[in-house]
């Protein structure tokens, strides 16, 4: 299936560190879009995998890990597009009472609440607040300019506050 | 930091830490190798998306496959059956599997007890290869996939849709299954339908 493809040195050693260095980070990331562990887990496997088929067409190969940061979102999205699609259980989602992971109330509201904003808002909090990346980092993650991002993460934070007030 | 800034980060800090570090799964192999044990779960679920052919068209369909036939939706009945039992093979990761391969004996037994259920019309069995040809053909562009990537099954039409949550308990606790799936719910609630009593896997097998 890899006969379009032209044969090119295997980038093992250079993806393996870049999986070494951000595949948990990437998971844990996947995990607070998707809620569901089997998911995040194969959302970062999927990007890696990705990378591994699409790194000669790589043009700037400093830029893998902004491939694979957007590859996880995709998948991320995908996965809570098309969860019919999944072939487990469907379980409730991590942060929820029912998990009974994660035990903080009040955490429990935050994640929540950050589930009912708009996708784009979502993805660029997380990106912000949880990998901590610059706005310019995130720009190039989600494809947009930095004036966007800068706007997204201020409305994305607004509307936060606003559900969490609405609910106590 | 603002106070919801900071609650966010705290929260956010504590889902992902819900994973823990030793958990995580080694690097996928490079094209060409062997397919990681994950992404055969998702090979899988894409073979379960094949059931519907929705998405590819008729054109897609062998003349030996079922045809099409008129339903309520764009997403239904296309590849015409509408229960699929998907059976264990040794890379599935239901733990009842026990990375066992269901024998041809089970598979039979299964098949007349599927057949002899109130409201099923066919029964028909799709091995490994075959299931693999057809993947092969709707996931043309799909990463590196082996016959055994995608498991037989027994795909089972129905006089009615109406029938599929009976036959589904029907078998949920026969051995052999790894996973039912209605088909006619794409579009709808989720679509799993584990055997009964069968814990889901989370973790690496």
């Amino acid at each position: 299936m890899e006969t379009d493809v032209a044969p090119h040195p295997p980038p093992g050693e250079t993806i393996t560190d870049l999986y070494r260095g951000h595949a948990l980070g990437l998971v844990r990331l996947a995990l607070i879009m998707t809620g569901d562990r089997q998911a995040a887990e194969d959302a970062v496997q999927e990007a890696f995998f990705g990378l591994h088929r699409n790194w000669h067409r790589l043009r700037d190969r400093d830029k893998a890990l902004t491939y694979v940061r957007s590859a996880v979102l995709n998948r991320c999205r995908d996965t809570r597009r098309r969860g019919r699609f999944r072939l487990t259980e469907h379980l409730p989602p991590v942060w929820s009472a029912e998990a009974a992971v994660l035990h903080d109330e009040e955490q429990r509201a935050v994640v929540a609440a950050l589930h009912r904003l708009p996708g784009r808002q979502r993805e660029a909090l997380v990106l912000r607040y949880f990998l901590d990346l610059s706005e310019a980092e995130i720009a190039l993650t989600m494809g947009v300019s930095n004036g966007t991002v800068k706007s997204t993460t201020s409305r994305g934070l607004a509307a936060l506050e606003r559900i969490l007030k609405e609910e106590r | 930091m603002t106070p919801i800034e900071e609650s966010l980060h705290e929260a956010l800090h504590a889902v992902g830490e819900t994973f823990p570090a030793g958990a995580l799964a080694p690097p996928p192999a490079a094209p060409g190798r062997r397919l990681p044990w994950r992404i055969a779960v998702t090979v899988t679920a894409m073979a379960a998306a094949t059931a519907g052919a929705v998405l590819f068209g008729r054109a897609a369909l062998t003349p030996d496959e079922p045809s099409v036939t008129a339903g309520p939706g764009p997403l239904i009945a296309v590849g015409g059956w509408d229960v699929s039992v998907y059976l264990c093979s040794a890379n599935s990761s239901n733990p009842s599997c026990g990375h066992r391969a269901v024998t041809p004996e089970r598979v039979q037994a299964l098949m007349t007890s599927a057949a002899g259920l109130k409201g099923v019309k066919d029964v028909h069995f799709e091995s490994e290869a075959d299931a693999f040809a057809r993947f092969r053909r709707l996931f043309s562009s799909s990463p590196d996939v082996r016959v055994g990537d995608v498991p037989s099954s027994i795909r089972i039409t129905l006089e009615s849709p109406r029938y599929a949550g009976q036959v589904v308990r029907a078998l949920a606790s026969a051995p052999g299954i790894d996973r039912m799936v209605d088909e006619r719910a794409l579009g709808g609630p989720p679509t799993t339908l584990p055997p009964s009593g069968t814990p889901m896997p989370m973790g690496r097998p």
